[in-house]
């Protein structure tokens, strides 16, 4: 996906992957995070470690890592929850989220609701902790409800309510308010898919239509990808990747084909092509995975000269090689030192 | 600002707004007031006028009660006394006492002796003086022709159930003089009122004392005079006001501690339980993505703070209106009160930044007890000194505890509700000194709420806890 140019007296625009479609959003080149070399440690564990990124204004930030890489921690210390031990960090340019909380919709991953309160009692209490009044807030938990697909719960006990409803109620209570940026830590855990879909288009048209920044964590690769113009990675507590999904991509080299036959029952071992390391077929497709030495432009040459295959195809990393690849090669390096992409 | 005071509404809302609350806190002391209020009156409905004949059968022919248990029982007297007594009992009269004492001289020059003293031992006059006035006979039961005292008493009884007897009395030989029990038996019908019975049994017994008095002595008045004599006491304060002692000694400390107890800690129980559950239930996060968690714990604790003053202002309205009732408002002085106040928010306070941490630290309600235990110990301690204190609010014991912070509030409010003085240098000195410590108190659970609320797992120990207050 190409980066397009700002027209004339504009920021920068940056590309935005939704779905498979290009869209524009607009950055005005400041970050609504910024984090500069940051250490949180709890006891002898280094949470965080002396991490540096940036999350520029109206961007959709996929934030990336395995289990424990440092995600909830970094982002309580942007919601001014925990104190970093060292290092700079500023939200929405101030110093601290304390400062800036009511512009900000923040939905953790250990999140739960006063059960015994009624859901609009609820949405409204969190509305006037942000700043809303009284009479907006109804007005907006009533909306909310609605766009959230929960219409005539309002006056139901959160406790009544199933496990999934309770997280849309969620969802609505982080933006209720309205913020400029919203930061959702694992938001599609514990959805269904229609839900998760349903969340999805939530946030891609709160980016895209409304301009908000988002920044928002998970484990569901694929969507990050499909969702996120940016993306940041981090393991064991440091940045190893930062930049847009393009920029990513032309980090790493394709080595997987994707090779189609003339006839499904067609025999054939392309394992005997020099520099084909594996082979993987499916739905009538098969992926070959290159080893690291060779040319793959050579492999397709040599491949589309035969009269064997329909087709053959260089396949882009996708995330989850991406994310696989970069865990997997830090877990072999013991310091976790792996500096990989570029960062700010 | 704003924030704080959502977080103490919600407080407030969610606690005082469940039936728990409503039936523990508000409907359980109103229904306990209101039976100590209502009992009595129902209980003490006065009972039917006592009517009838009364037997008497008396083996001491030398000294028999009779003639003065009739004159106990004597409606004229009676009549008289209830007079002196409702003049006793007006409010308005302001010079009871002294009118008291010209009452029993009255009584005394008049001739009454044995009627005063048995009053002056017994604590009482007329055991009639609350009911209607009876009209009661009096006839000997002698022993007829052979007849045995077995065949009297059963002859007697047979008129009781028939009705034509109200009571038969039999005094033995020496039962007069006799303590042991036995020798003095009263027999009335099972219909009889409780009261009425007892009024009976106790002129009886104050006919007896009178007939053994004076038959034992010339002078009733000057064995009388040997007696030891019943002091009341009184103290000079420094403002120069006098206060009587005696049930306000106790009475009034006693509550004055246990209302501030009640109200403390029934307020940080709810600040514990709300902590752990918001803590628990992962909503405690999503809080503190709208507030701070110094914002959150003012919240949390004003709101609870507002539930625990309700309370105290439920307790201490019905139990003023209890007091009111009794006719013993005069032991509470309003000023009293006033300085009570800031020693409730101090109690409340303390208590409430020890549930805050915990509640933070813990996972759950088992953990908090656990936790709670040793604190409890500490804070019980008020209790265990209660006694000395109140005895003496004055003593060493009592001033060095006041100075204690934890202890403070407790200590205080037994002492200003004793019929002491307490130096104002002291109640200044403590208020400092107490509220001083709460803000120390306050820092350290700001800090100890702000790790613990996010910590899961093993809960910390006390250790730990300490290292919170010093890192964070």
């Amino acid at each position: 996906m190409a980066t397009e140019p700002a027209p004339d007296g504009w920021p920068t625009w940056v590309g935005l992957g939704v779905e498979g479609k290009e869209c524009m959003i607009v950055s005005n080149g400041e970050s609504a995070i910024t984090i500069r070399g940051v250490t949180k440690t709890f006891g002898k564990l280094r949470a965080v470690d002396d991490l540096t990124l940036d999350v520029p204004y109206g961007s959709l930030c996929g934030f990336l890592g395995p289990n424990g890489a440092g995600k909830t921690t970094t982002i309580r210390m942007i919601m001014a929850i925990i104190f970093p031990d060292s290092g700079e960090l500023s939200v929405l340019g101030k110093a601290s989220a304390v400062e800036s909380k009511d512009l900000i919709g923040y939905l953790p991953e250990e999140r739960g609701v006063y059960r015994k309160m009624k859901t609009t009692e609820y949405l409204v209490y969190m509305a006037r902790l942000k700043g809303v009044d009284a009479g907006p807030a109804k007005r907006k938990a009533s909306d909310w409800l609605d766009r959230v697909e929960l219409p005539g719960v309002g006056k139901k006990r959160l406790e009544e309510l199933s496990k999934g409803m309770q997280q849309k109620v969620q969802v609505a209570a982080t933006l209720i308010h309205d913020p400029e940026l919203v930061i959702l830590d694992e938001p599609f855990s514990g959805l269904d898919p229609v839900n998760a879909r349903m969340l999805r288009n939530l946030i891609v048209d709160m980016n895209k239509q409304e301009g908000r920044t988002i920044i928002f964590s998970t484990h569901v690769l694929p969507q990050a990808e499909q969702m996120c113009e940016r993306i940041v990675m981090i393991d064991r507590g440091k940045t190893v990747l930062d930049g847009t999904l393009a920029e990513i991509r032309a980090q790493f080299d394709p080595r997987t084909l994707l090779v189609r036959k003339r006839s499904e029952d067609q025999r054939l071992d392309l394992r005997d092509y020099d520099g084909v390391q594996r082979v993987n077929e499916y739905n009538g497709e098969i992926e070959v995975f290159l080893n690291a030495e060779v040319d793959p432009v050579q492999v397709m040459r040599a491949m589309l000269n035969s009269d064997d295959l329909a087709k053959v195809e260089l396949r882009q990393p996708s995330l989850d090689d991406i994310f696989i690849s970069l865990v997997d090669d830090a877990r072999l390096n013991e310091f976790g030192v792996l500096e990989v992409g570029s960062h700010d | 600002m704003t924030k704080v005071i959502q977080v103490l509404m919600q407080e407030y809302k969610s606690t005082v707004m469940t039936k728990a609350f409503v039936l523990g806190a508000v409907i359980f002391p109103l229904v306990f007031y209101t039976l100590i209020i209502i009992i009595p009156n129902v209980i003490d409905s006065e009972p039917p006028q006592l009517k009838g004949t009364l037997a008497v059968y008396d083996a001491n022919t030398a000294s028999r009660a009779f003639d003065a248990i009739e004159e106990q029982l004597n409606p004229e007297m009676i009549q008289a006394q209830k007079n002196e007594l409702e003049q006793l009992r007006d409010p308005d009269n302001s010079d009871s006492d002294a009118q008291r004492q010209e009452m029993v001289e009255q009584a005394r020059s008049a001739g009454g002796e044995a009627a005063v003293i048995a009053m002056e031992l017994f604590g009482g006059g007329n055991p009639f003086l609350d009911q209607p006035v009876p009209d009661v006979t009096l006839e000997f039961a002698d022993l007829e022709s052979e007849e045995t005292l077995d065949d009297l008493r059963e002859r007697m009884q047979a008129l009781i159930r028939a009705g034509d007897l109200l009571g038969y009395l039999e005094i033995k030989e020496g039962g007069s003089q006799a303590m042991e029990r036995g020798g003095v038996t009263l027999y009335t019908g099972p219909g009889l009122h409780a009261e009425n019975q007892s009024a009976l049994r106790r002129a009886v017994r104050q006919g007896i004392v009178e007939s053994r008095w004076s038959h034992a002595v010339a002078y009733a008045a000057d064995m009388m005079n040997m007696m030891p004599p019943s002091i009341e006491l009184k103290t000079v304060t420094e403002t120069g006001e006098a206060k009587s002692i005696g049930e306000a000694m106790f009475l009034v400390p006693l509550a004055f501690m246990m209302l501030l107890w009640i109200s403390t800690f029934t307020g940080g129980q709810y600040l514990l339980m709300s902590t752990v559950e918001e803590k628990s239930s992962r909503v405690m996060e999503v809080m503190l993505s709208a507030v701070s968690s110094m914002q959150m714990m003012t919240g949390k604790i004003l709101g609870q703070g507002a539930v625990a003053a309700t309370m105290l202002a439920i307790y201490l309205t019905v139990s003023l209106l209890a007091l009111d009732k009794y006719n013993l408002l005069h032991l509470i002085e309003f000023r009293d009160v006033i300085i009570f106040i800031p020693y409730f928010i101090m109690a409340f306070l303390i208590v409430a930044c020890m549930m805050a941490s915990v509640g933070s630290a813990v996972n759950d309600v088992r953990e908090a007890s656990a936790m709670m235990t040793p604190a409890m110990m500490v804070l019980i301690i008020p209790f265990l000194v209660m006694m000395p204190v109140i005895q003496a609010p004055n003593s060493m014991l009592a001033q060095v505890l006041s100075f204690i912070p934890p202890f403070t509030p407790f200590i205080m409010a037994m002492r200003l509700g004793s019929n002491q003085d307490i130096a104002m240098w002291q109640v200044g000195a403590t208020l400092v000194i107490g509220f001083a410590s709460v803000y120390v108190l306050m820092k350290a659970a700001a800090k100890v709420f702000r790790i613990g609320v996010l910590m899961y797992g093993k809960p910390p120990n006390f250790k730990t806890l300490v290292k919170w207050v010093w890192q964070a």
